[in-house]
Order: structure tokens, then sequence, then C-alpha cells
């Protein structure tokens, strides 16, 4: 499983033109966003969109369906791989939110502001946590049957569906209002299992046509 | 182990194609030749076999032991060659190798390297830079630079010139010159095997046609020709298949059956190769050619 | 060692092996205890199956040609020496069967043929 998270980064690594271009693009982007409309859930799932881009390989030049028959002829276990996506996109999300704090502190002095009220931390948190519960999952069903498109507009579609079903519910903001107690953080963790066991169903018997 | 590969029963269902019932055996130290036309279901079945695809139904063994329980442990032993093998074509070559190589526990890079000298691949060159022939090289070298006891290929010489076909088929001369190494690998190009194979495995339209050593086929099979007239007298339904053509036939047909006619000025009896054997058992019992 | 097959014909490949194989043995050209090529490098070499050579090998076991050490080689046999006089013997008289049907066939006496023999011989 090391490895495939090791072979991730270094797929970065080896393409960093690109990976550096495509990471200035979406802060300069996130970063617009957020001086324009402030902390939301919009802007909020920018970080979710490069994640998932940078780590399931959505190029639509590529062919996913040839890379999976290579990872898959390697000795590596279903399993493996879909742990291994989960990890890495935790790993580089978070990552990706101390470059972007960093990034925050640097634009201070320059006088651009970002409207802070109302915002509350374990709320982001769990959104992103959530978000992600969803989307790879979502990722998974379609990986490896050809239908490549979709890791495209998955990314931008799901969160953005999350949110608006957010706003007809509240349940969310009860759980973060209660998060910190014992019983919030089991539901969060049962999602995140709940995602897992998902993805692990959709991809383990899939064939990879 | 007994067996190096074991398929046995072997069948998965598509929309518009079924692999049905495929069993073969490879005991290890031997080169088993897949043959059949495009589309036969050769690539299905060693997606098979790698647990790309999975099974309806069957047993998939590799170094005696089930190919989905014990995956990954087969695997690390298993150096794999696919025609349309992907890369990550911006990569180097280095670059690739440094990707896959930690994934197996045998990784031997002064093979990797010896290899790449032998077959003149610079390893700063960007995969998408290689030629088909040096891609494939390239391909075998991943796949010889571990260790590997089972050597496993789809069509490895599809769309090379002839020449770097003979120097693929010597490498695995050399590999098999261990015999603890096993080589399967599929082809529609017969002449290759009819070089190097022990044993050929000949699958039609999903199905099983046989699965035996050369040498018993070359022994067992032989190809009658004859003039229309001789074609009247004989019994058709003996032969495995048959074509006809203006001024004459040909038949195959089992070595009992040729036997069973005698010897007569009327006809010429001679060695087939694999490809006509791969010919009538697909053609059948038709009028395969002019009539 | 040369060994030379060829797919034309219509004899077994294992059996053109054997032929020739034993034919370098009871000339000679293949002394006792003399290390035969590997199985695995002769099918490498004549661009043969494996299953082949071992067929010829194991054949030319059974009959005494040679013998097999497992792990190590094959190895030419001591031959009887009775027995590969028998077998030059009979080499010969079968070309010489050759000829004296020819000979009926094309109307030479048993003179004339022993006249040319007699040149032939002396010729050497």
């Amino acid at each position: 499983m090391l490895e495939l998270i090791k072979m991730d980064f270094k797929l970065n690594l080896y393409r960093r033109k690109d990976f550096f271009k495509n990471l200035m693009v979406y802060s300069l982007i996130f970063f617009t966003l957020l001086l324009m409309q402030g902390v939301n859930p919009v802007t909020l799932q920018y970080p979710i969109i490069f994640v998932m881009e940078t780590s399931f390989r959505s190029r639509v030049r590529e062919d996913i369906v040839g890379e999976l028959t290579l990872i898959q002829s390697l000795p590596v276990k279903r399993r493996e791989y879909v742990i291994s996506k989960y990890l890495v996109v935790f790993i580089k999300h978070i990552i990706l939110v101390f470059f972007l704090y960093l990034i925050l502190n640097i634009i201070k002095p320059l006088g651009l502001t970002i409207d802070y009220t109302g915002v509350n931390i374990k709320k982001i948190i769990v959104f992103w946590i959530l978000s992600y519960a969803i989307i790879i999952p979502l990722m998974f069903l379609f990986l490896g049957s050809g239908r490549n498109f979709i890791h495209v507009f998955l990314p931008i579609f799901i969160p953005v569906g999350f949110l608006i079903a957010e706003e007809f519910r509240g349940s969310i903001y009860y759980l973060v209002n209660y998060l910190g107690s014992l019983e919030s953080l089991i539901i969060i963790l049962v999602v995140i299992a709940l995602s897992i066991w998902v993805s692990l169903f959709l991809y383990t018997d899939r064939d990879l046509a | 182990m007994d067996y190096v590969l074991e398929v046995e029963g072997l069948s998965k269902k598509f929309d518009d194609f079924q692999l049905k019932d495929i069993s073969f055996k490879l005991k290890p130290g031997y080169i088993m030749g897949f043959i059949g036309a495009n589309g036969s279901g050769k690539t299905t079945t060693i997606k098979l076999i790698m647990n790309l695809l999975r099974r309806d139904a069957g047993k998939v063994k590799i170094f005696g032991k089930d190919n989905i329980g014990f995956e990954k442990e087969i695997k690390d032993r298993i150096g794999f060659v696919y025609d349309d093998l992907y890369f990550y074509d911006d990569l180097t070559i280095w670059e690739m190798k440094d990707i896959i190589a930690p994934f197996y526990s045998r990784w031997d890079d002064k093979v990797f390297n010896n290899y790449l000298d032998e077959f003149g691949l610079p390893g700063y060159k960007k995969i998408k830079d290689l030629s088909k022939g040096m891609k494939m090289k390239f391909s075998l070298s991943l796949a010889l630079s571990h260790h590997a006891d089972f050597i496993i290929m789809d069509e490895p010489t599809a769309g090379l010139d002839p020449i770097v076909r003979r120097e693929v088929l010597d490498i695995l001369y050399d590999i098999i010159q261990d015999e603890n190494k096993s080589i399967f690998f599929s082809t529609h190009i017969t002449t290759d095997l009819e070089k190097i194979a022990d044993y050929i495995t000949f699958i039609d339209k999903g199905r099983m046609v046989f699965s035996k050593a050369l040498d018993e086929i070359y022994d067992n099979y032989k190809l009658i020709k004859g003039d229309r007239g001789l074609l009247e007298k004989l019994n058709r339904e003996e032969f495995i298949g048959f074509r006809v053509h203006n001024i004459g036939f040909e038949a195959l047909a089992g070595v009992e059956v040729v036997n069973s006619l005698g010897t007569t000025d009327e006809i010429v009896v001679e060695q087939p190769s694999l490809e006509d054997i791969m010919y009538f058992y697909t053609k059948g019992k038709k009028y395969a050619g002019t009539n | 060692m040369r060994i030379i097959i060829t797919n034309s014909s219509n004899e077994p490949i294992y059996e053109q092996i054997i032929k020739q194989i034993k034919t370098m043995i009871i000339r000679g050209e293949l002394k006792e205890g003399q290390v035969l090529p590997s199985i695995r490098g002769l099918a490498k070499d004549l661009q043969v199956s494996v299953i082949t050579t071992k067929r010829a090998y194991d054949e030319l076991e059974k009959e005494g040609f040679i013998y097999v050490v497992p792990g190590k080689g094959s190895y030419v046999a001591a031959q009887n020496r009775e027995e590969i006089r028998e077998q030059k013997l009979r080499i010969v008289e079968d070309k010489l069967s050759e000829i004296v049907t020819l000979s009926k066939m094309l109307g030479i006496s048993y003179e004339d043929v022993i006249d040319i023999l007699k040149i032939l011989f002396e010729e050497e």
C-alpha cells in the first residue's frame, strides 16, 4: 500500500510542471472567490477539486482503463488501491490546506482581507470530510468502467449538490454544533467507514474493461 | 508444484461474447503458446488469469494457488507483457521504472540496466518517444527484472517488424534455459510458435479447441491434398476441415483417418503448419475456399 | 557436434535428431563419456520445442546410446563393440541393397558391380 501512495506522489513529482501550473491556477481561482464571496461552501469546494484531480488523474486524455490494467497487474490488491486513494486524498488535502493558509498570511499584508465572520473551522472540516465521503465512492462507481468524462465533472458537481442538500437540512449544523462530543465523532467515523466500504464494494469485483 | 498454471472450467459472459469452459494446464519449465483468431477470447482469458476481469465460473491456479486468494504474492512472481501496455507516456524510462520497481520484492536494478543496454534503450528517453518495438522491449525489461518465475504475455510480437520479433523470441529462448521459468504467450503469429513452443492451446469463439504438446500435434495431424474427384469418394465427415478450390482440395485430418485411406498416388500427405491447423479448425467443415 | 534438421521432410524432428546423434556415435565422431548439449540448449540452437529434444534424448537413452544424469547433463554411453559393428554393417548393407536393386533395374550385372567396387576401394 505504501508503494501506491509513493507512486501517486512520484507521479506528481515527475509531472511537476503540470502540477505547479495547476496549483497556481487553482490557488488563483480559490483566492479570487475567497476575496469576492468570503468563506462559503462554493469556495470551500475548490481544494476538494484540486485534490481529486491530482489524485485520480482525471486528465481527459489519459487512458484510465489502461492505467488500471497496469497497476492491477502489479502485486497490488484491489483493496489496497481503494484505501491508498483515501490516504492520498487525506494527505494531499492537509498539505494543500497548509499551503493555502501560508499564502493567506502572505497576502494579508497586501491589505486584501477575507470576511471571516461566521466561520467555524469545525464546520469546514466536517464539510470536507462528508464531501470526500460522497465523491470518492462516486469516482469508484465509474473508475475502470471506461466512462472517464465523469472524472472531470464529478468533483465540481457533487460538492455543489451537497451544499444544496445542506441548505435544506439542518442536520449538518446539528452535527457540527456537537462536534467534540463522542457521538458526533463516532458518526463521522462511521460515515468514513461507510464510504470506504462502498468504494471497496464497487471496485473489488469490477471488470477492468 | 505440479503445474505453474492451471485453468479449469473458466467461463465469462459478456453482452456480445462468451468465454466458456476453458481448461488447460502448464507444467513449470515449458513454453505454452496460446493461439486463436482475433476476437476468439485470448485477451479475455489472459485478463481472467490476471484477475483484471472477474470470472463467472471455473478455477485459476498459479504456482498451485488460487489467483484471487493469493493475488499479491502470485503477481510478485509474474512478469507480464501486454500488446497495448499502458505507460505514463510523459515519463522517462527511468521514471517509469522508478514507479514500478518498488512493487516487486525481488526487483533487480542490475538486471534491468543490463536489458536496457542489450536493447539499446536510453533511460532518459520519454516513453512517448519510443517506437513500438522499443516500447515492447521496455515492457520486456520490466517483466524480466524482478526474477519472475512465470512470464505471461498477450500478443507480445504483434505489430513488430520481423527482426524485432526474432530478437524477442531469442530472449524467450534464453529465459527458458532456466528450467524453473515458464512462459505463456498468446499470439496469432503461429510461425513464432512453431520454433519455440512446447505446448499449444487453441481457442476459437470463446471455446477450447485443444491443448496439446506441439510434438503431439505434428504427430497426430496431417494435411491431405488431392483432386476434386477424389474428394467425392472420401467421407468428408472424417475431416476436421477442408478447402476446395478449382483444381483440387486440401483437408486436415487426424492421423488415423489418413492411415485408413491407405497409400495411393492420388493423395499427397503433408505435415500441416500451425496456421493450417488453425485455419481448418476455425473454418470447419465448410467450403472454405472458392467453390 | 553438428545436427541439422529440416522442417520440410515428413520425418518427425525428434527422429531426425535421434538418427544424426546415433550416426555420430556409431561413426565414432562422438566418443564415450563425451557430454552432449543440454536438452534446452539444443532446443534453442535448433529452434525447436524442448519436448522434442527431450523426446530424442529419452529415446536415445532407452536404446542405450546415451545416459542422462539429472541436474548435470547427458553423456555418450559406452558402446558395445559388437553392437556397434552390427550397426555399422547394417548401414552399409542398407546402402548396398539399394545398389543391388538399382543394378537389377538398370541391367547391370553382379560382375560389373564388383569391378566398380574394386576400383572405388582402390581409389581411397
